[in-house]
């Protein structure tokens, strides 16, 4: 561990927003007239954090170790993502199942008093006596951070101790108002501490591949298949990648960003650093970001009339059934909310699906997603709402009732409840959502699901959402805050 | 000082707590914690119990997503403000503020700022829940305590038919819903009436009559002594603490001769009751006779879950088990009990018993080849592949099978235990084909 490595809060770069909502032709003038501002909640709902989005990105390095510094609480997502990452090594055929390695340092309240690097040093030593990982990850907690504790020089300290790499990843809870700033801290951790200076051979037919990992095993491999149409083998790293592999990342030809928050950064800094070329994408669901998805593949590498006759014959192909498709699902109306590039490229898949769009929530308003939310306007108009917010059901809830939403695509529980149907998207992995083929299957199950919406209706009838009468008549932005945050 | 865990099975004290109040009928919970605390507790606690009930705020708790202002400033605040949405927004019977690390190590006064709700007339209370003060068994007993301490009444008046069932906390062992309600269906067969505080659709009335009851049953050797000893100081009710989860006829039969010898229930009545139940059980596990196991297990399990399947399958079910991982946290001076309860068969032998709750010495734990099946959770499932053992999931983490009411404990869950085991000791599982 040579330096201390500080990464810049999501929140901090140049138009870059979190909070707000209201009109979507409004805020994106307020936006490009520079008059946009962050504005709080004075209620809100529990977030996500930004430890969450780093232990995405770390704990599936296959020959890794992650050591919480934290009460055993913070694990609970990983316990999670280790079951999911279990099926998903079996999908893409990588092996046996087997847990993620990862421990808690257990932080009490006698901890909390008396300081307790000591025994994150035993941890890390314990755990590498266990394992021989190839790296250490420390991962920081709120309690840690905020007693003090000093894990860059227990990282300093453990590595001198067991001769690897250890690195500490400042991913405190409470750091940042956006849990996409985890991602880069966990990914700046990748290029400062392992790929800083390394020079592998290059491997021409090598792309890397960044997704958010919320894609299931269809979509990666999907997105793989597509790309070996170009003669090029996809590094999709750091999924089960071996740290090996990791430090294969500079010998790529291009890298594919198929996010507008998870891995644009190394992308840059491999671009500054090997020169290599990249292209930031949605990810490829819906016809517009599939073909985007594979026009970026021809331009880098010359090969754009096998991107256009691909993207001619796909079309043709899916032609007829998407045609059925809009038949059942035009004029419904439609919220897509969930992560950043997911609601933006499923609300481009309701448009391909004949769909219209009355809001749209993405926890992020920045350039890439004004620019999106132009094209999304030239179908639907600028008069949907737009909620800036990491998923508020509760205003959710209100739009679904005040816009007389018929769809939900996104985090559907809270439309459910309230008797309309939707689909989850997120955490799902038993289908593929991108690609050409994706389109008709996320489009034969709207329309399934559309068309029998029985267990929401007896919800909706039998009281199940938890949302006042009162709340549900008012402004859904009622409760933003009317000074701006600091 | 606790020591370190590798994969906990389970979250901290704010997912225990969190798991107790999300499934109280019209309870909100109400987080004063980071922002990443509602999920990360929700998801390590009830979501890797099932999720066997959705709560009534599902996935969309009202929190305070404390940031750096709030660690430098404080929260209170903008908890004020949460609460007061709260209460505007979401329908609910009582606002529960549970606070996470954060606001516990800052300081922030709770306990004042719930008061002043309180003196609105707004059914508002608190508990300090921060992981610091231990994993989600701890939250449940914190809740129980709270429940005791601050929220239910006294009353000098008690109703001689209700007992209050405690032990059994949400969240913290598989079926533990289903378990509650089929040991309530046969304590309520006594002619008491229970409650149950997390099922049937139970709401805030319950935890407000629970200091009208006459007396409480706890289910578990090690848990809630603290909360015991407040329902007996503040509220005059004693309790009967049964070591375990009863599963089986010869456990729940000794379970409900003992509640009844000590709530002074009249014996024909116990005696009928016990002798039907039986015989439903018996009618029934008289069928698969053709299809009896015959398996050398090791169970991997919290004690109470681990104490009832292990007397279960070696009392009633012909099984032998030869080792016992005891995975929650049992404290030294409660483990000789323990290790008791998980021996003295009628026939069976006594099993090893270990008390390890890091999952690498777990698994140093589960080598060897003496049994030929694990009962334990989806941790265990990369080991039992590799090593062509017989595997069945009985605790926590469950891993994604859809839990919903299913019991494994009295009469009529271990029928449903013994569907499940004989299932899973098919010689080939092959999803849709059945051998």
């Amino acid at each position: 561990m040579a330096k201390a490595i500080v990464t810049q809060n999501r929140e901090d770069y140049p138009n870059t927003f979190y909070g707000g909502g209201g009109c979507c032709g409004e805020s994106v003038n307020r936006f490009q007239s520079g008059c946009y501002n962050n504005v709080n909640r004075s209620f809100e709902q529990t977030k996500q954090c930004v430890q969450m989005s780093s232990v995405q990105v770390l704990t599936k390095i296959d020959d890794s170790l992650c050591v919480f510094h934290s009460p055993v609480g913070c694990t609970g997502c990983t316990s999670f993502i280790n079951a999911f990452s279990k099926l998903l090594r079996v999908q893409m055929g990588r092996g046996a199942p087997r847990n993620i390695h990862y421990i808690a340092t257990n932080m009490d309240e006698h901890d909390v008093v008396f300081g307790s690097t000591d025994k994150l040093i035993a941890a890390i030593a314990e755990g590498y006596r266990r394992y021989k990982p190839k790296v250490v990850f420390i991962l920081a907690s709120c309690a840690s951070g905020i007693i003090g504790d000093n894990i860059n020089a227990a990282a300093k300290q453990a590595e001198e101790q067991i001769g690897t790499k250890v690195i500490p990843i400042h991913c405190e809870g409470f750091r940042s108002q956006l849990n996409s700033t985890g991602i880069d801290t966990a990914f700046d951790a990748i290029t400062g501490y392992l790929l800083d200076g390394t020079h592998p051979p290059k491997e021409d037919d090598l792309v890397n591949l960044f997704f958010p990992q919320s894609t299931t095993a269809y979509d990666r491999l999907e997105m793989a298949k597509i790309m070996g149409l170009f003669g090029k083998r996809a590094n999709t790293v750091p999924d089960y990648a071996t740290v090996d592999d990791i430090l294969r990342i500079p010998a790529a030809a291009a890298s594919i960003v198929a996010c507008y928050i998870f891995g644009d950064h190394l992308a840059e800094w491999l671009k500054k650093e090997y020169g290599i070329p990249y292209e930031i994408i949605g990810l490829p669901i819906g016809l517009k970001n599939t073909d985007n998805y594979v026009r970026s593949l021809g331009k880098l590498f010359g090969q754009e009339d096998v991107a256009e006759a691909f993207i001619e014959k796909e079309h043709a192909r899916i032609e007829k059934p998407l045609a059925e498709l809009r038949k059942k699902l035009a004029g419904k109306r439609v919220l897509t909310g969930s992560g950043t590039s997911r609601s933006l490229s499923t609300a481009l898949l309701a448009g391909d699906l004949g769909m219209e769009i009355v809001a749209l929530q993405t926890p992020v308003l920045n350039n890439d997603v004004v620019r999106e939310v132009g094209v999304l306007s030239e179908q639907h108009g600028d008069e949907f709402v737009l909620d800036i917010s990491c998923v508020q059901p509760f205003e959710l809830a209100n739009i679904i009732k005040k816009y007389k939403v018929d769809f939900l695509i996104g985090f559907s529980t809270v439309s459910t409840m309230l008797g309309v149907p939707g689909i989850q998207t997120q955490g799902q992995y038993d289908f593929q959502q991108a690609g050409y083929d994706g389109i008709l299957n996320l489009g034969e199950k709207i329309a399934r699901l559309s068309a029998n919406p029985t267990l929401q209706a007896h919800l909706r009838d039998r009281g199940y959402s938890p949302y006042s009468e009162e709340w549900l008549r008012k402004d859904p932005f009622s409760y933003l805050k009317k000074e701006e945050a600091v | 000082m606790a020591e370190i865990i590798q994969s906990p099975r389970g979250a901290c004290a704010l997912g225990g707590a969190l798991a107790a109040v999300a499934s109280i009928n019209k309870a909100v919970p109400i987080l004063h914690a980071g922002p990443g605390c509602g999920v990360q507790a929700f998801a390590g606690q009830l979501g890797n119990a099932g999720p066997n009930r959705t709560s009534y705020t599902p996935d969309s708790f009202p929190c305070t997503n404390m940031s750096q202002h709030e660690v430098v400033f404080g929260g209170i605040d903008h908890l004020r403000e949460v609460v007061r949405g709260a209460t505007e927004i979401l329908n609910g019977d009582v606002y529960f503020v549970l606070t996470g690390c954060t606001s516990d190590i800052i300081g922030d006064d709770v306990d004042s700022l719930v008061d002043e709700f309180v003196k609105e007339g707004k059914p508002v209370t608190f508990a300090n829940t921060g992981g610091l003060y231990g994993d989600g068994a701890r939250g449940y007993e914190i809740f129980v305590e709270a429940l005791a301490a601050r929220i239910a009444p006294v009353t000098e008046t008690k109703d001689e038919k209700l007992v209050n069932l405690f032990g059994i906390g949400p969240g913290l062992s598989k079926c533990w819903s289903g378990n509650i309600e089929e040991i309530a269906r046969i304590i309520e067969r006594l002619g008491l009436r229970v409650n149950t505080f997390f099922t049937r659709g139970e709401d805030y009335e319950k935890l407000l009559s629970s200091s009208a009851a006459f007396a409480n049953i706890i289910i578990s050797p090690h848990l809630l002594k603290e909360a015991e000893s407040l329902w007996e100081t503040r509220h005059g009710i004693k309790s009967f603490r049964y070591t375990g989860l009863p599963v089986g006829p010869t456990a729940t039969t000794d379970f409900i001769r003992k509640v009844g010898e000590a709530l002074g229930v009249d014996t024909a009545i116990v005696d009928r009751v016990t002798e039907e139940e039986e015989s439903y059980f018996f009618d029934y596990a008289s069928v698969t006779i053709g299809r009896l196991p015959t398996k050398k297990i090791a169970v991997v399990a919290d004690a109470g879950t681990a104490i009832g399947l292990t007397r279960f399958l070696s009392d009633d079910y012909s099984q032998e088990v030869v080792r016992v991982i005891v995975t929650d946290n049992v404290l030294p001076e409660d483990q000789p009990l323990v290790r008791e309860r998980l021996g003295g068969f009628q026939w069976a032998q006594n099993p090893e018993v270990f008390f390890l709750q890091d999952d690498y010495e777990i698994k140093q734990a589960l080598e060897g080849d003496s049994f030929d099946m694990i009962l334990g959770s989806s941790l265990e499932d990369e080991i039992v592949v590799p090593r062509g053992l017989q595997f069945m999931v009985v605790s926590i983490p469950t891993g994604p099978d859809m839990i919903l009411n299913k019991a494994y404990a009295g009469y009529r869950g271990a029928l449903t235990f013994v569907e499940d085991f004989i299932d899973a000791c098919r010689p080939v599982h092959i999803p849709g084909i059945s051998l």
